[in-house]
Order: structure tokens, then C-alpha cells, then sequence
């Protein structure tokens, strides 16, 4: 009877001693699956987290975004010596005037337009010259002279570029122009990449990570908003504060990742069109939120060049966009609508 | 010795073992919060892994692939950063110091990439993902 009762007790004992183990453990067993996978591509990082029931088909579904990723790259690369738009370059510099051109290439274009105009020239496609011009972040990177800057500017202008949508045709009337995506790109491959995702398996969650630029599929797995933090401009190892979205992204462009120093003045890579140097608004970053990463990408750029006023009034006139701007003397301010998305600065 | 002694020996025993594995757990998790490790990325795949709890004195090491290099340090207070790189662009040295999987440093050009993973980046991070 004895032996009975105390192997019984026993028995309790350890199942419960084992269900402790199992629920520490229990974790790294969770129902949602995640695979997260990081390549080089559009000259830098990227990194796609996905939430799932399914590690191999997370992966699948990885790969297959890192190929069309790749694809991408060879329509809106300016660097790529295999890529279409590269092509459409040289071609415009040996005076062609007339280019049959992709569904995709023409879409990127046309945004690139579009936000040309509705942001007064600030966003500007054509400043291909004055970047390589500038070189920040190659080995040839300098202080232009005025006369080279003036003479760069001679090819910047969308009013050089006009599409006839109808036929997939870019014109270009300046053999001078040098089209370069670079601000709107990573973008769209984040919107594009989203939907691919999306239609191999619609229930998958995760997050995009575009070198910087954040697309958030769904929420997290409990239910809960995505946190996403901003870099912090005067320590980019820091973060400034974070926003909580869901199915929405941020992008952030700022004056601290590229850039050189020559006698204490820092020249960054983000170009004003308008003048041809660095763009010097009072600005260390604007952080657009929204739910098109081409938009985001566009306006980050666009309101960057603009300054803070402006940069206010053009968000605040857009239904469904907010923006963080943080300036130069470490003010902060934020579009009307930001609070639904609980904007905190980090501790 | 009576049934009534064996039986509290016996959940003595059980509760002993109890605490033990218990305690084990915490203890075991305890030390996994501490942890934190750089993963040293070439071409994608980990080519050092460096230890950064209980960095004694701040140390450099260098990292030399397809003909460039990437100079590295390690602080006292656990964080890892590039001191001085062959890029062009020293957006690497430009990143400065991290100790956290938020923010890893990334050298296109000699295709590096340095990440800090420490069990705090499992779920219990203030951030999902930072845009910059």
C-alpha cells in the first residue's frame, strides 16, 4: 500500500518537475515560427524576418524574394554595368533621345515624377551627374569646385524627362541628364517584395529591413504593434525614440551614415538639386511613416531638401502619412497625426 | 522507521528536487541574459565570433579579406565598433560602437557585416527593427 502511494507521489513529483522544465524551455517550441535571413543587395543590408507555422516554407518564401530582389536590382541599378537603367544612361550620354522601357522601370520613374512636382523639385531623379560628381562613399569622394557643380546641374531637371505611359516610352531632351533611383528604389522593391510575400502565403507576418528602410507585414504573433525604433542622428549606434505601426512602414533619411568630413564642414550624401551641394535645411533626419515604402522613401528625401516648415505642410496635406523630423540643433517636431502612433523618445 | 517518516522523507526528497531543478532553470536563464556575443560576418558566413561580457581591457583586432581590412575594437564595456577600415565610404567607422542586435555595422565594400546577439535581442528588445 505504501510502496503504492509513494510511487504515486513520486510520479507526481517529477511529471511536475518536468512540466517546469518543459514550460521554461517552451519558447524556443512557440507555435509561430520565424526564419530571418540577411543579403547584400542595392548596395546594402537587408534583412527579411518572416513569422509563419512553416520554417521551409518561410525560407521558400525568402529565397524567392531575395531572387525577385535581385531581378529588381538589374532594372533600377545606376551602378550595375548589367542593369537597364544603367543602359538607358549611357544611352542618353551618346545623345539618344527616345527609350522603350520596362512596366517596372516606367512605374519608378513616373512616382519619381509625381513627387518631383508635388514637392516643388525637391525630390529630383536626375541628380545622377552630381552624385558621382560628389563621390560620397567612393574613393574619389571630394569638395567639388563651383564650375564643376555648376556644370552638373546643366543635366539635372525632371522637365528633361517626359513618359508616354501608353507605349512604355521615356523621352529624355538632354544628352546632359543622368537618371539615378536611388532615393525611391529600395522603396518600391519593399512594397513589391511585400505583396510577393503576401500572395505565397497572405497569414505570414515579419518585418522588411531595406539597409534602414522598415516594412512591416501584419503585426507581431501576440497581437501587438510592431515597436520600431529612429536612429539617433548624433549617435547613430543609438536610438532617438520609436513609433508602434502594423502593416505599415518607416523610413528615415539622415545627414550621419554617408558622408566626409573635409576642414569640420560634413557633406552627406543627400543632394539638393536646387543648389548641387549637400541639402542644409536645420535637418539631421526626417522619418516618414505610412503604408507605401516608395512613398515613405520619396517623401524622406523630398522633405529632407525641403526644411522643417515645409517639409510640415506637405506631410500634413497627405492622408495617411506622418513624419518625425529631428533637427540639426536636436529640436524634435511631428506631422498633426502622430499620435496614433505612439511616438516616445528611447530612455 | 514508520510509514509516516518514509512518506515525509520522500516529499522532502521530491521537494528538494523540486527546488533544485527550479533553481537550475533561473540560474541557467540568468546566465544566457548575460551573454553577449559579436558574430563577424564575411560574405555571409560567421568568420569570428567574439565574447564581449567581461572585457578586462579594451583590445583591437584586425580583420583582412580580398585585399582590404577592417580594424576592430572591443571596450571594456562591452561594445564593439570598426576603428579603422580600407573602405572608401567608412560608413562602417561612421556607425560607431554597438552592444546590441539593433544596429549591426555593415562594410559593403570588404562585405562585412558585425552583429551583436545577446538573448535581451529575443524578444524582450524596447525595438523590433530600427529605420536609419
Amino acid at each position: 500500500m505504501f510502496k503504492k502511494k509513494s510511487c504515486l507521489f513520486l510520479s507526481i513529483c517529477l511529471i511536475l518537475v518536468v512540466n517546469l522544465v518543459g514550460c521554461s524551455s517552451g519558447n524556443s517550441s512557440h507555435a509561430n515560427e520565424k526564419v530571418s535571413l540577411s543579403e547584400l543587395h542595392f548596395d546594402t543590408i537587408m534583412n527579411i524576418s518572416l513569422y509563419g507555422d512553416n520554417k521551409e516554407e518561410l525560407t521558400g518564401i525568402i529565397r524567392d524574394s531575395y531572387a525577385r530582389i535581385d531581378d529588381l536590382e538589374k532594372i533600377f541599378s545606376a551602378q550595375l554595368e548589367s542593369s537597364e537603367l544603367y543602359a538607358i544612361n549611357q544611352a542618353i550620354a551618346r545623345g539618344e533621345e527616345s527609350f522603350t522601357i520596362s512596366d517596372e522601370l516606367e512605374k519608378v520613374i513616373k512616382y519619381g515624377l509625381d513627387v518631383n512636382e508635388a514637392s516643388n523639385g525637391a525630390l529630383d531623379i536626375t541628380i545622377g551627374n552630381l552624385i558621382d560628381l560628389w563621390g560620397i562613399g567612393t574613393d574619389h569622394e571630394n569638395l567639388p569646385t563651383s564650375e564643376a557643380i555648376s556644370e552638373a546641374l546643366v543635366g539635372t531637371g525632371c522637365s528633361y524627362l517626359s513618359l508616354d505611359e501608353d507605349n512604355n516610352e521615356l523621352r529624355v531632351s538632354s544628352r546632359k541628364v543622368k537618371i539615378d533611383l536611388g532615393a525611391i528604389a529600395k522603396g518600391y522593391a519593399a512594397d513589391d517584395i511585400k505583396s510577393l510575400i503576401l500572395s505565397k502565403n497572405p497569414k505570414v507576418t515579419g518585418i522588411l529591413d531595406f539597409g534602414g528602410n522598415i516594412m512591416t507585414i501584419g503585426g507581431k504573433t501576440d497581437g501587438s504593434k510592431w515597436k520600431v525604433g529612429i536612429t539617433d542622428p548624433f549617435d547613430n549606434s543609438n536610438v532617438y525614440g520609436g513609433v508602434s505601426v502594423s502593416d505599415l512602414c518607416v523610413v528615415t533619411s539622415g545627414n550621419y551614415e554617408r558622408y566626409f568630413e573635409k576642414d569640420g564642414v560634413r557633406y552627406h550624401h543627400i543632394l539638393d538639386a536646387k543648389t548641387g551641394f549637400p541639402a542644409k535645411k536645420g535637418l539631421a533626419s526626417v522619418s516618414i511613416i505610412g503604408s507605401s515604402s516608395i512613398q515613405c522613401d520619396a517623401l524622406s528625401t523630398a522633405c529632407f531638401c525641403l526644411g522643417a516648415d515645409d517639409a510640415l505642410s506637405l506631410i500634413n496635406g497627405i492622408d495617411g502619412v506622418e513624419c518625425v523630423l529631428i533637427y540639426e540643433n536636436g529640436d524634435v517636431a511631428a506631422s498633426d497625426g502622430i499620435g496614433q502612433y505612439d511616438f516616445v523618445r528611447a530612455e | 522507521m514508520s510509514i509516516k517518516k518514509k512518506a515525509i522523507i520522500l516529499i522532502v526528497v521530491a521537494v528538494v528536487i523540486g527546488i533544485a531543478a527550479v533553481s537550475s532553470i533561473f540560474i541557467m536563464n540568468t546566465k544566457t541574459k548575460k551573454g553577449s556575443y559579436a558574430y563577424i560576418y564575411h560574405n555571409n558566413e560567421v568568420i569570428k565570433v567574439v565574447d564581449l561580457t567581461n572585457v578586462k581591457e579594451d583590445y583591437e583586432f584586425k580583420i583582412e579579406v580580398d585585399g582590404g581590412y577592417n580594424l576592430i575594437r572591443v571596450t571594456k564595456d562591452g561594445s564593439i565598433g570598426v576603428v579603422d577600415a580600407s573602405c572608401p565610404d567608412h560608413i562602417c567607422m561612421n556607425t560607431g560602437f554597438i552592444k546590441n542586435g539593433l544596429m549591426p555595422i555593415t562594410c559593403l565594400p570588404n562585405k562585412i557585416v558585425i552583429e551583436v546577439k545577446t538573448s535581451l535581442d529575443d524578444g524582450n528588445s524596447a525595438y523590433d527593427s530600427v529605420a536609419k
